[in-house]
């Protein structure tokens, strides 16, 4: 810093706070606490300005002065002698302000300073610049006698021996400490440290994710030499700083947000783009969007957990219901380290806790009947998890006593959900799947654990609402077994994208898509009263889902619906991309066949329907048409 | 965008310094200077500044007491205490009471911008 520029200013106010003291301290005049503290403030002034441009007598002189109207405000009734110290000390500033004037620095009067300092009691006195001094910043903890319980790991913190005000900077990364361990300790106190003037001090606090973040924060803060975590824990792993990092999981939900932001962002910017200037930044246009969707797929990769929580949930909820229906259970798990994306994972508990309970309560039998059909008398619960690639397959069974295919048949015919004659020509899997539907229940009392009914409907939207599939087998008297089928572990999905008008953006699940038959090729014929769509030889049911006509433009997308493809009409198909399904909340979340909504790399949002739903619907209205 | 500073000190000799040490790193600009706490509150409310300077011992109310006000206005405020030596017990009020930092006088610009810029990087 040049200190001659700001001499200027140093004259103009240092010469008025010296007429502020010559004045106030004239032998006539009067003292009031006002006045006192206006003398302390402009003693203090000075001293500051002088030190700040380097002119030590001057401000040593000024803070020997401060010490004494310190002295006066904090309430000391002023003596004579003092009084006249403090005019001395006035007139000798005036001299040394003329020093400074005439040769451009106050040296000369380095004894007549020393020697009115001496006859003050020199300058290490402390002004008493306030009427109560400071206590304690905070109540000081008593001292530990033993490890206290944050006391596990210790932050130890010196600082620059230079530091002037070691207390106070041992403050400031004290309550850095307590940003992330508010009850932590430190020691020594912050009194014996305002007394001492040592310059380290140590922080009690425990293991957590954020200390060697903060440890780095504290090496960042002004005047800290050296920090060190002493622990167990940190003294096995000295190599690196920071090797992991756990962060919430809405960080990366926000990063996802962004870089669909990001996307849309540059979809924007290219169009705005001349045609010929887009054309010669191909490379750097392309080269930044596949990076950007790289990067979101890594995001989405790191959003992978395991399963342990949702199985600590599911053990829980066994033991709960062994006790309260005293049949002894046993639940075991295959597969544990698999790896699910969270949003998965949090959608997954329900319709598993749902299966769980089902299988304890109706699949379960007693202890006498497992007796008397010579099973163990514990009863046996697997969950197996499976990832092959893209495709998580959750398999939860029971050894229990199995569905009754007969009687759930019947039941169906009773009930009017398929009439009889049709009943008969159903595969033993179909008929295992009307148990599915809602309301469907082959036990009719209400139990406390289940409910009234089975509710495998709720089951199945929640797993459909996942973009998965539910099948299940089952043997009479050797037990059931559902297949939860997604087709990925990541709640990324292939989707194609299509239109029935300008408006709205639709998406499928490209896994549930065959094939498109663009309607310039193919003929919609009349069969049987009913529309279908002509494929040489074949002709494919047509879902009636449309909000608008289509035209001959149209494009019929083959749906793969297991055994039978559907065709569903639109008037658009635009592209497939891999999105995030979001589900939506209420009450588009109650519309059976909409998963959910998500949002493409146009920055577009899409409304992703299920295709199988949207054909089971048709299927059921037309079966409940038949059967009356 | 440079960050905004409000310099809260009675004399201007010492806020001239302090501007031109903030102005010169290219990092901050001042957007107020008040000499007394009561102004300084006031222009706190006023200007929204990023980060204050405040000088613990000014006429009317004194830099302690601004702090405190101004932290009760806006609890994530930024206020670095400006200390002259001699002074522990007011700085360690001030921080207890929620002031980020302080530097003491005299004041070097490396000094002064180490602990503006670590105030500025943490929160």
């Amino acid at each position: 810093m040049d200190p001659n520029k700001y001499i200027e200013l140093y004259f103009s106010e240092g010469l008025e706070h010296l007429s502020t003291l010559t004045k106030g301290l004239a032998p006539d005049g009067g003292l009031t606490k006002e006045s006192v503290s206006e003398l302390f403030r402009s003693a203090h002034s000075l001293k500051g300005m002088a030190a700040a441009m380097g002119f030590d007598s001057t401000s040593r002189l000024a803070h020997g002065l401060e010490n004494i109207l310190g002295a006066w405000r904090g309430g000391a009734v002023p003596s004579g002698e003092e009084r006249e110290m403090a005019l001395r000390a006035t007139d000798l500033l005036h001299q040394l302000f003329e020093r400074v004037q005439s040769s451009g620095n106050d040296s000369g009067l380095e004894e007549e300073v020393s020697a009115w300092l001496s006859s003050n009691g020199g300058t290490e006195g402390i002004p008493a610049t306030r009427e109560t001094p400071f206590q304690a910043a905070e109540p000081e903890p008593p001292a530990p006698a033993s490890p206290s319980k944050q006391g596990a790991v210790r932050i130890k913190v010196s600082i620059d021996p230079e530091s002037q005000l070691p207390a106070a900077r041992l403050l400031v990364v004290f309550q850095k400490v307590k940003s992330v361990f508010p009850d932590c300790d430190i020691s020594p106190s912050l009194a014996e440290i305002q007394k001492s003037g040592v310059k380290s001090a140590e922080f009690g606090v425990s293991e957590h994710p954020e200390l060697k973040n903060l440890a780095r924060q504290i090496q960042s803060l002004p005047e800290v030499a050296h920090v060190e975590i002493t622990s167990e824990e940190a003294a096995e792993s000295k190599g690196s700083l920071v090797s992991t990092l756990r962060l919430p999981a809405s960080t990366l939900d926000d990063m996802l947000v962004r870089i669909s932001h990001m996307l849309y962002h540059m979809t924007n910017l290219e169009q705005a783009l001349p045609e010929a200037e887009r054309r010669r930044q191909k490379f750097w246009l392309e080269s930044h969007r596949s990076q950007l969707h790289q990067l979101y797929n890594e995001i989405l990769e790191a959003r992978l957990v395991s399963f342990d929580s949702l199985i600590e949930r599911l053990e829980r909820a066994v033991r709960d219901l062994s006790s309260r229906t005293g049949k002894p259970l046993r639940f075991r798990v295959e597969g544990k380290g698999e790896k699910v994306d969270k949003l998965l994972l949090e959608k997954l508990l329900d319709p598993l806790m749902h299966l769980v309970r089902n299988g304890a309560d109706h699949g379960i039998e007693s202890p006498a009947e497992r007796k008397s059909t010579g099973k163990p008398s514990e009863g046996a619960l697997l969950l197996t998890i499976k990832r092959e690639g893209e495709k998580l397959t959750i398999i939860f069974e029971d050894d229990g006593k199995g569905l009754d295919v007969d009687s759930i048949r019947e039941s169906a015919v009773k009930r009017g959900i398929i009439s009889q004659d049709r009943s008969e020509n159903l595969s033993k899997r179909q008929i295992l799947e009307l148990i599915t539907l809602p309301s469907f229940s082959t036990k009719t009392e209400v139990t406390q654990i289940s409910g009234r009914g089975v509710g495998l409907d709720v089951v199945r939207s929640a797993v459909e609402s996942l973009g998965g599939t539910l099948e299940l087998e089952s043997e009479k008297g050797k037990g059931s077994k559902f297949f939860l089928i997604f087709p990925s572990a990541v709640t990324l999905t292939e989707v194609l994208v299509f239109s029935w008008g300008p408006e709205f953006n639709f998406a499928i699940p490209a896994s549930q898509v065959t094939k498109l038959y663009p309607l310039s090729q193919y003929q919609i014929a009349w069969v049987e009263g009913t529309k279908k769509l002509r494929i040489d030889d074949t002709f494919l049911e047509i879902l009636d889902f449309r909000l608008s006509p289509v035209g001959k433009s149209g494009i019929a997308v083959g749906l793969d619906l297991g055994s039978r493809e559907t065709v569903l009409l639109v008037s658009e198909v635009k592209q497939t991309e891999k999105v995030v399904i979001l589900p939506w909340g209420p009450p588009l979340e109650r519309i059976p066949h909409l998963i959910g909504g998500a949002l493409l790399s146009t920055g577009e949002i899409v409304y992703i329907l299920d295709g199988v739903t949207l054909a089971r619907e048709e299927t059921e209205a037309i079966n409940v048409f038949q059967a009356k | 965008m440079p960050y905004k500073v409000l310099i809260v000190d009675d004399a201007m000799f010492m806020r001239a310094m302090i501007r031109d040490i903030l102005v010169n790193s290219g990092r901050y600009e001042v957007v107020g200077e008040a000499a007394n706490g009561e102004d300084a509150i006031q222009q706190y409310s006023a200007l929204s500044p990023h980060l204050v300077t405040m000088d613990i011992v000014m006429p009317q109310m004194d830099g302690i007491e601004a702090c405190k006000e101004i932290i009760k206005l806006d609890p994530k405020a930024r206020v670095v205490m400006c200390s002259a030596l001699g002074q522990e017990a007011l700085v360690i009020e001030s921080i207890a009471a929620g002031a980020k930092d302080f530097m003491v006088k005299p004041f070097s610009a490396e000094k002064v911008l180490k602990v503006i810029d670590a105030v500025m990087a943490s929160s």
